[in-house]
């Protein structure tokens, strides 16, 4: 058994817990999970469906759903994985339903162009505007896709610049665990963020197309 | 060195990853969280669901592993009993509860709370007691300000203006101008009333303004651009319907006149209009805020058109744009034409181009 094994079937069993704790109506466990589990979902529906209300009754439904039929979550896929699922069912039947999939519009890039040119001499050019957009909603994918620890451990260090005791102490564990959870999120980020943008993408491009230059 | 099987098997590389991986991040900032107002119903009915379930799955009471609950059940009922008696068991100050928070300010604000003597400058979110008195830089550099009521009733205030809290719904107006918006279906509940030293306004579903002339001949003033409102004043009542201006010197003279909606009047109500956050809001959304602002009535081509704007949804932000600026915006972006005449935001197709 691999470190990276042990991890998996670490966090894998961590859920297993945290429903279990659920199912018996404990109440830390309910926090724990509206807090790790409910942006992500939010999140992830949004992105598909840009309505905020429309957003919102699709999570609600999802979750009671969800919670409902929590007896019947084995771990076999993670947590957030399963609320994806159960999500993505709900936003198919609810477009079933009505039979067509909204119309959305994106404020034009030469729009937020011209808007932007009110206020600054120079403004981006449109085409590197969408695709930092497009990139924008990769890498929140991404995040969203992991285990919620790893998704918080890498935003900790890489946009609020904490130290790993930091990381550590936030995550109740030791500092050598904590790099360990770091390099396993690295890892699983990559992977998640090569399937999202089409797969194939080096680092090295990554960065660079999120620095707007070319590789 | 070879790994077994299992999700996250790569061997580490950490040859420049670390920077690459940074700057992927840093681009992108934060994930953005959800709008608190979302969450908290999201969270509530996720709660009320998992308190059924539990309710449906049979409670362990005693036993190896199980929970005794009747204390927490106990507690619960006591608490609603106390209640159900009128027992308060946070006693509340009624000068420290919140009657209004800051929206958006522009310039310079201040805030003089009670009973300290200290001023604050003040910030969008930031709530306000009872008895707060604001005031707003007068001049062209001076400072505006929008609030929002516990009421639910939108304030603006004009440069140079000072204002008094006096409760959820009554403002002492002791200088400058405040512009009231109950909102489109009016406040549902009691109407704001603005006192001043020669009146008090009650609304009665509004948008209205109401301005202190001082100077020779000081007075009152009040437009009406939506509902009425009456004065009251010690000579009897006076009501000002929509479109209507009243004016009210020092010795009780009354003079009546008419403004329009669009009247360039209302434009510093413009100037401190907050901008609504339009990500996954309709175009029709949009237009509605954008005309209730401007004092324009919505007309679509076709009734068609009417119902496709409602369908399409908007992305991205109308920050730093006037309501007026963003109709343009707005409109472009979802292919439409548009023009105003004679009080009204006419929306139309855009001709097809014909080939030469």
């Amino acid at each position: 058994m691999t470190p990276a094994w042990a991890e998996r079937q670490s966090l894998a069993g961590d859920e297993r817990a945290l429903v279990r704790r659920l199912l018996a109506g404990d109440e830390a466990a309910f926090e724990r999970f509206s807090e790790e589990y409910l942006p992500p979902l939010y999140r992830f529906a949004q992105r598909r469906l840009g309505d905020r209300e429309l957003t919102r009754e699709i999570v609600q439904s999802t979750l009671c759903k969800a919670i409902a039929a929590l007896a019947t979550f084995r771990g076999e896929a993670g947590l957030g994985t399963w609320l994806g699922a159960c999500c993505r069912n709900e936003i198919a039947g609810h477009f079933r339903a009505r039979g067509r999939a909204p119309a959305e519009v994106e404020l034009s890039d030469e729009v937020i162009s011209a808007q932007e040119s009110l206020h600054t001499p120079t403004a981006a050019g449109p085409e590197q505007a969408l695709l930092r957009r497009e990139r924008t909603d990769w890498v929140h994918a991404a995040l969203d896709a992991l285990p919620p620890r790893y998704g918080q451990a890498l935003e900790w260090k890489y946009l609020a610049c904490l130290p790993v005791d930091e990381i550590a102490r936030r995550l109740a564990i030791g500092p050598k665990a904590a790099e360990s959870v770091l390099s396993r999120a690295r890892v699983a980020f990559r992977a998640e963020y090569q399937r999202l943008a089409g797969g194939g993408a080096s680092p090295s491009a990554l960065a660079s197309a999120a620095s707007g230059s070319e590789p | 060195m070879t790994t077994k099987e299992g999700p996250f098997l790569e061997p580490e590389d950490r040859s420049g990853d670390d920077e690459e991986l940074r700057a992927l991040l840093a681009a992108a900032g934060p994930r953005p969280a959800v709008p608190p107002a979302e969450l908290a119903a999201i969270r509530t009915a996720a709660r009320a669901e998992w308190e059924r379930s539990r309710q449906r799955r049979p409670r362990r009471v005693w036993g190896t592993g199980g929970v005794w609950r009747p204390l927490p059940v106990l507690l619960a009922a006591s608490l609603l009993l106390a209640l159900a008696l009128g027992w308060r068991w946070w006693p509340r100050t009624p000068s420290e509860e919140s009657v209004a928070t800051v929206t958006a300010s522009w310039g310079k604000s201040r805030r003089v709370p009670v009973p300290r003597a200290d001023s604050a400058a003040l910030r969008a979110g930031e709530a306000l007691a009872i008895g707060t008195r604001l005031t707003t830089d007068a001049g062209a550099a001076g400072g505006r300000l929008a609030l929002q009521l516990a009421s639910g009733h939108a304030v603006r205030l004009d440069t140079g203006t000072a204002i008094r809290l006096v409760s959820h719904s009554r403002i002492a107006l002791e200088a400058g101008a405040v512009y009231v918006d109950s909102g489109p279906a009016g406040s549902g509940g009691a109407g704001v009333e603005i006192a001043t030293a020669l009146g008090t306004v009650r609304e009665m579903g509004t948008q209205f303004e109401v301005r202190i002339d001082a100077g020779e001949g000081a007075g009152l003033a009040i437009r009406v651009r939506e509902g009425s409102v009456t004065l009251a004043l010690p000579a009897g009542p006076q009501g000002v319907a929509a479109g209507e201006r009243l004016a009210v010197t020092g010795d009780g003279t009354l003079a009546r006149g008419r403004v329009a909606g669009d009247d360039a009047a209302w434009g510093w109500v413009l100037e401190a209009a907050p901008t609504p956050a339009i990500e996954g809001r309709s175009l029709r959304w949009v237009l509605d805020w954008a005309c209730r602002e401007n004092g324009w009535h919505l007309r679509f081509a076709d009734p068609a058109l009417a119902n496709e704007a409602a369908a399409i949804l908007l992305h991205g932000t109308l920050e730093g744009l006037r309501p007026d600026e963003s109709v343009a915006v707005v409109l472009a972006g979802a292919g439409l034409a548009h023009r105003v005449e004679g009080g009204a935001l006419l929306v139309d197709r855009r001709p097809a181009r014909t080939r030469d």
